[in-house]
């Protein structure tokens, strides 16, 4: 290392706290600190400085937690559950109606299935709403990420992609007006569009139906048509 | 990095990534978007991140969008005159010791205080943090010595003088 001074002494005084230097580099930075009462001071304080601890009480709430219940409980339900269903299985299988049971669907790939509509659902939805269902759905990062799963679904092949940001169905009427403040923010973060109008907060808007909506034909409108993927778009739009 | 990896990985690092987006910034929910957008793009770079690099790759995704959701409500602030960020509790009432570190936390810059974070809860090397953090070792250093001096600094003015 190069001789101490006031550019590096931090770099020095660190290391030295660290008991990070040879004997001969401790007795140089001994003899600057006599010189230098105020570093002397700097290093005092880092010294008594506490140190962090892990705050357990902060967690991911998205992803289910571990269980810490011993193994022989959940073993004893499972095999309870296991001998009811055989003991339902029995008397259909005496009774030939085995073939008449219809197959379940896991409840793994089940959950992965977007709800279905309903007629009833359907009927009483407008048109604008269905089309906006199928777009929320199209641009959702869980609907993108859905793309890139493995074929066979299994518990461990599906990624654990929290749902905390999946784009919630917007209403139909944007909760702004058009003469609100709109910022644009860019792959590129030094270049920030600001013409008019964005509302940032719990609605989480669509920004390509804001563009397209409400100003059709402003430079503004025209960067999110042509410049941001659907997928950045939501993230943007997310924010 | 298979999805089983990953799967497993989720289930032990996102606790992590929370708590070290939790000390950068105390907005819970751009802190979980945060670690939303880290899990994404793991989950997307799976085939190129290793095992082994999956919780750095983790907190240095969370970190960089946490940093750029930081920039982003700044300009919105100065732009709408609203306050994005939850307020900093105020030094007008009597802490403990562990309130105490918190508030002086808060008072260091987000690069120093995810430097501790990671030095002290995570146990990273210099090297680590820097590759985390895209610093430099002796950036690295710099910054944890300036980051200890001044909480101490700060938890002197709190009134703590003898906290070990």
């Amino acid at each position: 290392m190069t001789t101490i001074d006031n550019n590096n002494y931090e770099l020095w005084l660190l290391r030295y706290a660290e008991d990070e230097l040879t004997a001969v580099e401790r007795e140089t930075v001994e003899a600057w600190l006599a010189d230098h009462p105020e570093a002397a001071e700097e290093l005092a304080l880092y010294s008594e400085a506490p140190r962090l601890e892990r705050d357990e009480t902060v967690r991911y709430a998205a992803v289910p937690q571990q269980s810490t219940e011993p193994l022989w409980p959940a073993l004893l339900r499972w095999s309870a559950a296991a001998a009811v269903v055989l003991a339902l299985m029995v008397p259909a299988l005496r009774m030939g109606t085995m073939g008449q049971l219809e197959p379940q669907e896991p409840l793994v790939i089940a959950a992965a299935q977007p709800p279905q509509e309903t007629r009833n659902s359907r009927a009483t939805r407008t048109p604008r709403a269905i089309r906006e269902s199928r777009e929320t759905r199209a641009t959702s990062p869980a609907a993108l990420l859905e793309d890139t799963l493995p074929s066979i679904a299994s518990v461990d092949s599906i990624p654990v992609i929290p749902a905390i940001d999946s784009i919630p169905a917007v209403d139909t009427t944007p909760s702004f007006v058009p003469s609100t403040s709109i910022i644009v923010y860019t792959p590129a973060p030094d270049t920030v569009y600001t013409n008019t109008l964005i509302v940032y907060d719990d609605s989480r808007p669509r920004l390509r139906d804001i563009a397209s909506e409400w100003v059709e034909d402003t430079p503004v409108a025209k960067f999110i048509r042509h410049n941001i993927s659907p997928r950045k778009a939501v993230l943007i739009a997310s924010r | 990095m298979t999805a089983k990896e990953y799967n497993k990985g989720v289930r032990l690092w996102a606790d992590d990534a929370m708590r070290f987006a939790m000390r950068c910034c105390p907005s819970r929910p751009d802190c979980e978007d945060a670690v939303q957008e880290a899990l994404a793009s793991l989950w997307s770079h799976r085939d190129e991140v290793p095992q082994a690099k999956g919780k750095s790759y983790l907190l240095s995704a969370a970190y960089r969008s946490l940093m750029m959701a930081l920039r982003h409500s700044k300009v919105v602030q100065m732009h709408a005159e609203q306050t994005v960020t939850e307020k900093v509790q105020q030094p007008d009432e009597r802490f403990d010791l562990r309130e105490a570190i918190e508030h002086s936390l808060q008072s260091l810059p987000e690069v120093q205080r995810a430097i501790l974070q990671l030095r002290d809860v995570e146990g990273y090397s210099y090297a680590e943090i820097g590759e985390t953090l895209s610093l430099s070792d002796s950036q690295v250093q710099v910054y944890l010595f300036r980051a200890r001096v001044n909480m101490r600094k700060q938890l002197k003015q709190l009134g703590y003088d003898n906290n070990r």
